[in-house]
């Protein structure tokens, strides 16, 4: 069954200048993709690509400045709004949940973290404080926490940062959700937590039948822990596709010069052309936006790029897509 | 929202030329409350320069035989005790408000500005002395102060504007300090020190102007208690005395009508102190809003 | 252990505080060239009557010398005489202090009650309509004189509406005021149900405590607001938004999580209206604290001067000292930093 589908997603800034002239930055410039149930997506590219924003268009937590200029989402067959309307919403929080970005300062400082756990239970379906409490323990038990009754009892900062991570994991779990948003999860931790929280992250979301979506800046842990791999660039997915047949055959130069500048690489064949910043969201230009900075430009590249599709539902925004350059 | 807009509000686009309409306007849409404070504060400053030409009469000329006139007629706001027309005094109540607040304000600046700077840099024994002012000044209403130190030193204009100068001089300080201390950890001035800059010249070209910015906000706020405080001075007598057009003195000399039912001695002077503090409350309130870059509003 | 610990260094932080304060009122009034010798001698007395005025009051030797005097005094508890009643200092401030006390307690707390609520309110969508009239509204009452107001008050509510009874003291000279228990005429009234005192009490104290309670709302408003943007902005408030909780639930979060620094608050605005008050006290001839010390102000006063400025400090650092254990209790936090 089609878990999670988005469709032509358009997000813009809206703001006005001291010279009261109103300014549009695109952030996001028509983002397409879909998930199948079970699956774990990798959503990866540089910082202002629009990760987060899609990620926060999917929490529904986009607040003004940001206006929805078009496109859809649907969840389990329904459409989400991704504007924040305020109201109390079920579908986020149960169905679909979040593990924040920064584990430390994600918690309520002032509740015990067994009682954040009961309240994200409460807050949802009516369970008794007990068997609320009972479920908080285990849940702790799940994602590894070494004596779990008593860490119930704990204040967030009493934690350290991967305990915390975990933590917000069984926040994000407790309920049984279908799809799970990690934003960044493991951006702060020391390398060897981070490879111990992912690990307990995949195994619970396997063991449990659940999809994720992993936002991150690092091709290797993608390569690891994801089915499937997205790459955005000025709000606009570029290349989506199987993790290995991505990783196998780069079909847009700008995954390629991703691909190539991961530490591993520069080793293998040093250092390629990367450089340069994101296009001004503010003016866009016209055609593919990646023109500016492509090794492969041509004036072709002046026109909107083509979705081309290959196998696998492998597929990419580039003119010569088709192409692959010699290894 | 993190990263994805933080990227967005990076940008500037300067490209297009702005004229003073456009200008004016965009402040006003995105602070009303600086525009509001600007025009108050504008209308009395121009009510203060022209006094002389918009009074109807002299502020302390009286006639004895038109004493507590109701407002109306040749009186548009009626006549105080003394027979002065109360219109003439509020009007020229805003030269003693101007006159108090903008010296003192300079004094403020010139005290707490380079105090801040210094005591924020270097840290050291300034800044413990000024910490310790500031813990003394906490628990020691300003109020009191001002009162002791008028009521000991006498309350000539020059006095009260030294008084109210110095006194908020180390808060002014304190908010240059704050200031500094986050401009002191940012990147730029590590590198200009970085770079082998002499510690004056770090001060003086890389954190001075940065903090002023920051710090322009807070005068038309302290501005405000300025005018405020001077007024109830002389409210309580320790001021600017009577006869002078002074608003404080005025309602101090309507406070023994009220009960008797001429009010309009008391009522309009305070209605000038009122819009005058207003007017420089919102304008320090409306800066904060334009000059945090963080803060930018919405437009449809 | 932790809290004596605790009340031990903030007593140890305090008391250099309060002893520059006392130093520092010591030489200002002192300084001024308001003599009060002349004023209690009159203008036809001679040489010898002044210099026999001047040592009986301790004026004759050099200021530190009289400062630590003062000081020996202080630790005795003898804060010295005013020289207009004669009565002792001490006295005095403890039968004007329950007056003062009574209003700003009433003013701050019905103040915290609206204000707290309508800055979180305001807070939770900053630059919102509710927030701009909010905004306007605190600042406008922020602006208003303190006095002034009063003055309005009594004009409106006394002169033109005839609902308040004349702005003359804590109870209408009319009923028989209730013996003195604990100081505020209400609360004594109540005690020895004096049914007729306790009507006339609550009705003096309508006028001063609703001005006082707009004058103390406007700054209570204004950081609640600031306090609760930076809550509801925080990582732990869009991760319970994320998590689709209720905006009930939401509302009590940010309400938790900014008590304590709104707590904070609340102490140095209690302080501070504390001497704000004699402004108020003076409009409604209220005879407490803040009328006698500005009286004793004006009328150069040494003793009573010192003895008031004294009151306040402490009270200031009472105050701070139960507001920081209060947050102590409320932030589990703060015990590692204690």
């Amino acid at each position: 069954m089609r878990l999670l589908e988005v469709e032509d997603l358009r997000v813009h800034f809206a703001t006005r200048g001291v010279d009261n002239r109103l300014r549009v930055a695109r952030a996001l410039n028509g983002v397409s993709f879909r998930m199948e149930e079970g699956e774990v997506l990798g959503l990866v590219g540089e910082t202002g690509a629009g990760k987060s924003l899609t990620a926060l268009a999917l929490l529904g937590l986009l607040q003004p400045p940001a206006v929805v200029a078009g496109g859809r989402i649907r969840f389990e067959g329904r459409e989400l709004a991704p504007l924040a309307s305020g109201a109390r919403d079920h579908v986020r929080g149960t169905r679909l949940t979040l593990i924040p970005q920064s584990p430390h300062t994600s918690l309520d400082p002032l509740t015990r973290i067994g009682d954040q756990l009961v309240r994200m239970q409460r807050e949802h379906r009516s369970v008794s404080k007990a068997d609320a409490w009972r479920r908080a323990g285990e849940m702790l038990a799940e994602v590894r926490i070494p004596a779990p009754e008593e860490r119930l009892r704990a204040w967030p900062h009493e934690l350290s940062g991967g305990m915390a991570q975990r933590v917000l994991i069984a926040m994000a779990l407790v309920n049984q959700p279908r799809l799970v948003i990690a934003d960044e999860p493991t951006t702060g931790l020391d390398v060897t937590v981070q490879a111990e929280v992912l690990d307990t992250l995949r195994e619970l979301v396997r063991a449990h039948r659940m999809s994720a979506i992993v936002i991150t800046h690092d091709l290797g842990i993608v390569a690891h822990y994801c089915d499937r791999l997205a790459v955005m660039f000025a709000g606009v997915i570029v290349e989506q596709g199987p993790t290995r047949a991505v990783f196998r055959e780069q079909r847009h130069p700008y995954t390629r010069a991703l691909i190539a500048s991961t530490p591993k690489r520069i080793a293998q064949r040093g250092f390629g052309e990367v450089g340069g910043s994101p296009p001004d969201l503010y003016a866009l230009p016209e055609g593919c936006l990646y023109r500016d900075r492509c090794v492969r430009a041509a004036d072709v590249c002046v026109q909107p790029p083509p979705n081309m599709a290959f196998a696998g539902n492998h597929r990419a925004l580039c003119h010569f897509a088709a192409e692959l350059p010699a290894p | 929202m993190k990263s994805g807009t933080d990227h967005v509000f990076g940008q500037s686009d300067n490209r297009q030329t702005w004229s003073v309409p456009d200008f004016v306007f965009g402040i006003t849409r995105r602070s009303p409350t600086f525009a509001v404070g600007a025009s108050i504060v504008l209308l009395l400053l121009l009510a203060a320069i022209f006094a002389d030409v918009i009074s109807p009469f002299n502020p302390t000329l009286a006639f004895p035989y038109e004493v507590l006139k109701a407002p109306g007629g040749k009186f548009l706001l009626g006549t105080d005790g003394n027979g002065m027309d109360v219109l003439s005094r509020v009007i020229h109540g805003t030269r003693y408000a101007f006159g108090i607040a903008v010296p003192a304000g300079l004094i403020m600046v010139l005290i707490g500005v380079p105090l801040g700077v210094i005591a924020g840099y270097k840290g050291g024994i300034i800044d413990e002395v000024l910490l310790r002012v500031l813990d003394v000044l906490r628990a020691f209403p300003s109020i009191i102060l001002a009162l002791a130190v008028v009521a000991a030193t006498g309350s000539s204009l020059v006095n009260v504007v030294l008084v109210i100068g110095f006194l908020d001089s180390p808060i002014f300080a304190r908010v240059v300090r704050a200031e500094v201390l986050t401009l002191r950890e940012s990147t730029f001035v590590r590198a200009a020190i970085a770079v082998g800059n002499p510690p004056w010249r770090v001060m003086l070209v890389h954190i001075l102007p940065n903090a002023i910015l920051g710090a322009t906000a807070q005068l038309p706020i302290r501005m405000a208690w300025a005018v405020r405080i001077s007024a109830t001075l002389a409210f309580i007598g320790v001021g600017v005395q009577a006869p002078a057009p002074e608003w404080g003195a005025m309602i101090r000399q309507g406070a023994e009508y009220v009960i008797s039912g001429e009010w309009w001695v008391a009522t309009f002077p305070g209605l000038g102190l009122i819009g005058l503090v207003l007017g420089f409350n919102l304008l320090g309130d409306g800066l904060t809003d334009l000059l945090d870059p963080r803060r930018k509003q919405i437009g449809k | 252990m932790l809290i004596a610990r605790f009340l031990a260094l903030r007593l140890a932080v305090a008391v250099p505080v309060v002893l520059g304060i006392v130093f520092l009122t010591f030489m200002l009034i002192r300084i001024g060239h308001q003599d009060p010798v002349a004023m209690l001698a009159g203008p036809l007395a001679d040489a010898s009557t002044y210099a026999m005025i001047r040592k009986e009051l301790d004026l004759d030797r050099p200021l530190l010398q009289q400062f630590v005097t003062y000081c020996a005094h202080l630790l005795h508890g003898d804060l010295g005489r005013s020289w207009q009643g004669g009565a002792p200092v001490l006295q005095e401030i403890i039968a004007h202090y329950p007056i003062t006390l009574e209003l700003v307690v009433l003013a701050v707390g019905l103040a915290s009650l609206i204000g707290i609520p309508v800055g979180i309110r305001a807070a939770m969508r900053p630059n919102g309509r509710f927030d701009q009239v909010t905004r306007f509204g605190a600042l406008t009452a922020f602006s208003i004189p303190t006095y002034w107001m009063g003055l309005m008050a009594i004009l409106v509510f006394f002169y033109f509406l005839r609902w308040a009874p004349p702005p003359m003291g804590r109870v209408s000279l009319e009923v028989i005021p209730p013996p003195v228990v604990t100081g505020s005429v209400l609360i004594d009234s109540l005690i020895s149900a004096n049914w007729a005192a306790a009507r006339s009490a609550a009705a003096q104290l309508v006028l001063p405590v609703g001005c006082f309670m707009l004058l103390a709302m406007a700054p209570i408003i204004k950081q609640t607001r600031a306090i609760a943007i930076e809550v509801f902005g925080s990582d732990y408030m869009r991760f319970a938004r994320a998590s689709g909780f209720s905006r009930r639930t939401l509302r009590r979060m940010a309400l938790r999580n900014s008590l304590p620094p709104v707590l904070t608050f609340l102490g140095t605005e209690l302080t501070s209206l504390l001497a704000a008050a004699s402004l108020i006290e003076y409009i409604f001839s209220w005879g407490g604290l803040g009328q006698w010390g500005l009286n004793a102000i004006l009328q150069g006063d040494f003793a009573v001067v010192q003895g008031y400025v004294l009151t306040l400090a402490l009270s200031a650092v009472i105050v701070f000292l139960v507001v920081d254990l209060a947050v102590l209790l409320l932030e589990p936090r703060s015990h590692r930093r204690a």
